[in-house]
């Protein structure tokens, strides 16, 4: 491949992985501000009355995201919540960091709830247990959520007894209709996006993106074969086969469109302040990336042996 | 034809060229959406004239022994509804007067989002009773909320009259396929028979300010209008007497900046006038935060989806100009072997258009194909079609331009590739 081919296949990746990356970061940042409207339960969250570790046992299996909430006072300022190992969601804080799910009693509060400062750190107490406030609630001090309390703490959920509990997780829904039925499920109460379509508008924004860099990144594939493939012809003459060509060229371009995904992310993270490496179905959006761009290159290649000179 | 042998060889990156223009403007339709409905839903509930002074009025008789005696006296329940019909008349005063009395109906064919609780009601044994979710306002409070209906009209609110034991009511969007316009149910409310004639459906997501929450939706809910004035409900004590206690029940909307004395004293002047003193006034802050951070909540939704859109907007132009300039190089060498086998320019410029043509054919398929797909704004559908067809057109233009280019001069790089 020639310089200036690198150069065209390689700014456009870089274009197409900004956009790749940027629609992560959307959908992160817009999950942290639809749960802030809806008390922190997303759009397929669902009331049930059972156990909570039964629960979670159930749904974890088939639900990346699964959470369990119960209310702890009357009026559910106060709550508790469980969710398995890894499980992650995009609580919408300003303040702090999400709990670190290793045991330690913490919580996560609204700018507005009292908090007893002790050596450097904050505390709330609840049923005469002490919680580390680890961050603030809400996207600006002034939110939704600025009286409300969020503790990370098995404990206060029965073990035996059915309570009403507050499920919620991507297909967590379907997993609990499949593993223990449909008796005594009814749904959440909707909050501020029951107001404008954004449930069905977001996610369609995400599948056309994708869709997009897609499109552009078989391109890009294709872009780079026609220049692999003319100096191949022309390469022939020195004795480079045409096998040689193409791996070198395909490494060539794997290695300028991870070089893009690096540097992106890079950026991204000092830009958002916060690591994206939990944002959902990374790992299959990059091969689906890697995998588009190697085919795109090799069929070209292989259909323009065929066309000849 | 010269078009179709073009296609042949270019067709591969035609098709990723339509699919990405036709995705994007699928995007874009997908933000003129919601745009559109964020508008409507900040309009409808969030706007600035919303933005009121929420107080909340109720009777004072809490001791069950004090308000059976204040029911039983004629002159203590006229004084009562006196003082509501003074409120109603009040200028600076809105009175929203709401109650969310669960409504009893008999042989309810809704399923249990509807309803609180199956009972044994007052007629007797074997009679099918549901405690049906139920919100009994004013037209002052349907008004202020601006509440409307999707299908079939609002109740008449001068011609609501209890005496008549039938009532026109509304239904919540949710109940749409249960009932139609001009099914009546029998309910007891109040320990009255009374006959609810369906008269419209209330529009999705109609929400209000209820018991100091703001995302209270109503699509299932049974609305009941409650009567213009309390003046002249009949002398069964129990019934218009509860009814009247109700309607007192509600929240005062004032216009912000009038000050809290003003409203007390005005409060103060309509008791002495009517002789009911047994009312209570309270502040209702939360109402005028949580609108402004749920209206906040709302714009930051659309400003993310805004500002991807931009993205997105800026990387499909970059591909498909990147890709523009490849097809035409790739045409380069046929047009400059036609050009010198002594075509002229316009039959090129002919052929390059018959293959753009083709291009913006597939581009619009692809559009058709996501719009059927998605769920249709009949109004922003023509805005984004006619953003399409401006690019399509541009792009055509910039296609002819590279062509002129070339033919204008071609340089060394051609020969070499000849």
């Amino acid at each position: 491949m020639s310089l200036r081919a690198v150069v065209t296949v390689g700014g456009l990746v870089l274009l197409l992985t900004v956009l790749a990356s940027a629609l992560r970061v959307y959908e992160v940042r817009q999950q942290a501000v639809v749960l802030e409207g809806n008390r922190l339960y997303g759009s397929e969250s669902f009331l049930v009355s059972g156990v909570a570790s039964t629960v979670l046992a159930a749904v974890s299996p088939s639900s990346a995201d699964v959470r369990v909430f119960t209310d702890l006072t009357p009026d559910g300022r106060v709550r508790a919540v469980v969710s398995s190992e890894g499980a992650a969601f995009s609580i919408p804080l300003h303040a702090g960091r999400t709990f670190s799910g290793d045991g330690s009693a913490e919580a996560l509060v609204g700018a507005d709830v009292p908090v007893v400062l002790r050596d450097g750190r904050s505390y709330v107490t609840f049923a005469g247990r002490e919680y580390e406030v680890v961050g603030l609630l809400g996207l600006r001090a002034e939110s939704l959520l600025s009286t409300d309390v969020l503790v990370d703490d098995p404990a206060l959920f029965s073990d035996a007894a059915d309570e009403p509990l507050v499920v919620d997780g991507r297909g967590a829904r379907e997993a609990y209709v499949d593993v223990l039925g449909d008796r005594g499920l009814t749904a959440n109460p909707p909050g501020t996006s029951h107001r404008t379509d954004v449930d069905v508008v977001s996610p369609l924004l995400l599948t056309l993106g994708g869709s997009v860099v897609l499109a552009g990144l078989a391109f890009a594939g294709v872009l780079a074969s026609s220049s692999a493939a003319r100096y191949a012809r022309v390469a022939r003459v020195l004795g480079l086969s045409r096998a040689r060509v193409y791996g070198s060229t395909v490494v060539t371009v794997l290695l300028v469109w991870a070089a893009c995904v690096v540097a992106t992310s890079a950026v991204w993270e000092a830009v958002a302040g916060g690591p994206l490496g939990w944002a959902p179905r990374l790992v299959p959006d990059l091969a689906l990336q890697a995998l588009t761009l190697w085919a795109a290159f090799s069929v070209a290649f292989v259909a323009d042996r065929r066309r000849g000179a | 034809m010269e078009a179709l042998r073009d296609l042949r060889s270019t067709w591969p990156v035609v098709v990723l060229k339509s699919v990405l223009v036709g995705t994007f403007f699928l995007s874009v339709y997908n933000l003129l959406s919601f745009t559109a409905s964020t508008d409507t839903a900040v309009d409808r509930s969030l706007s600035e004239e919303a933005e009121v002074d929420m107080y909340s009025v109720a009777d004072t008789l809490v001791d069950p022994d004090e308000f059976w005696a204040f029911r039983q006296s004629p002159d203590s329940v006229a004084s009562l509804a006196a003082f509501y019909d003074a409120l109603q008349a009040s200028t600076t005063l809105r009175h929203l007067s709401v109650f969310d009395q669960p409504v009893p109906v008999v042989d309810f064919q809704g399923d249990e989002r509807f309803y609180l609780a199956a009972t044994e009601g007052g007629r007797g044994p074997g009679a099918d009773v549901r405690l049906v979710r139920s919100l009994q306002m004013n037209r002052e409070t349907f008004e202020f909320y601006r509440l409307a209906v999707s299908s079939g009209t609002p109740p008449a609110w001068d011609d609501v009259d209890y005496l008549s034991r039938r009532l026109p009511v509304l239904l919540g969007s949710g109940y749409e396929g249960t009932y139609q316009v001009g099914d009546l149910l029998e309910a007891d409310l109040y320990a009255e028979q009374l006959t609810l004639e369906v008269v419209g459906f209330l529009e999705p997501a109609s929400s209000m300010f209820y018991q100091g929450e703001l995302n209270v939706f109503l699509d299932d809910y049974l609305l009941l209008p409650y009567p213009p004035t309390l003046g002249d409900l009949d002398d069964d004590h129990t019934f218009s007497g509860i009814l009247t206690f109700a309607m007192l029940n509600g929240d005062l909307a004032v216009p912000t900046g009038v000050p809290t004395d003003d409203v007390l004293a005005d409060l103060r002047e309509i008791s002495l006038a009517t002789g009911f003193t047994d009312y209570a006034l309270l502040g209702v802050p939360t109402y005028l935060v949580q609108l402004a951070l749920v209206r906040q909540v709302v714009q930051d939704n659309l400003a993310l989806v805004v500002s991807t859109q931009i993205m997105l907007a800026v990387t499909v132009v970059g591909a498909a100009l990147v890709i523009s300039t490849y097809l035409s190089r790739r045409r380069r060498r046929r047009d400059l072997v036609r050009w010198t086998l002594g075509r002229s320019p316009d039959e090129l410029a002919r052929t390059l258009a018959a293959s753009w043509g083709v291009e913006a054919a597939l581009t619009l398929t692809v559009f058709a194909v996501g719009l059927s797909v998605l769920p249709n704004r009949s109004e922003v559908v023509l805005t984004a079609l006619l953003l399409l067809v401006v690019s399509l057109v541009l792009d055509g233009l910039h296609q002819q331009l590279l062509l002129h280019r070339l033919l204008a001069g071609p340089t060394r790089k051609d020969a070499w590739h000849a």
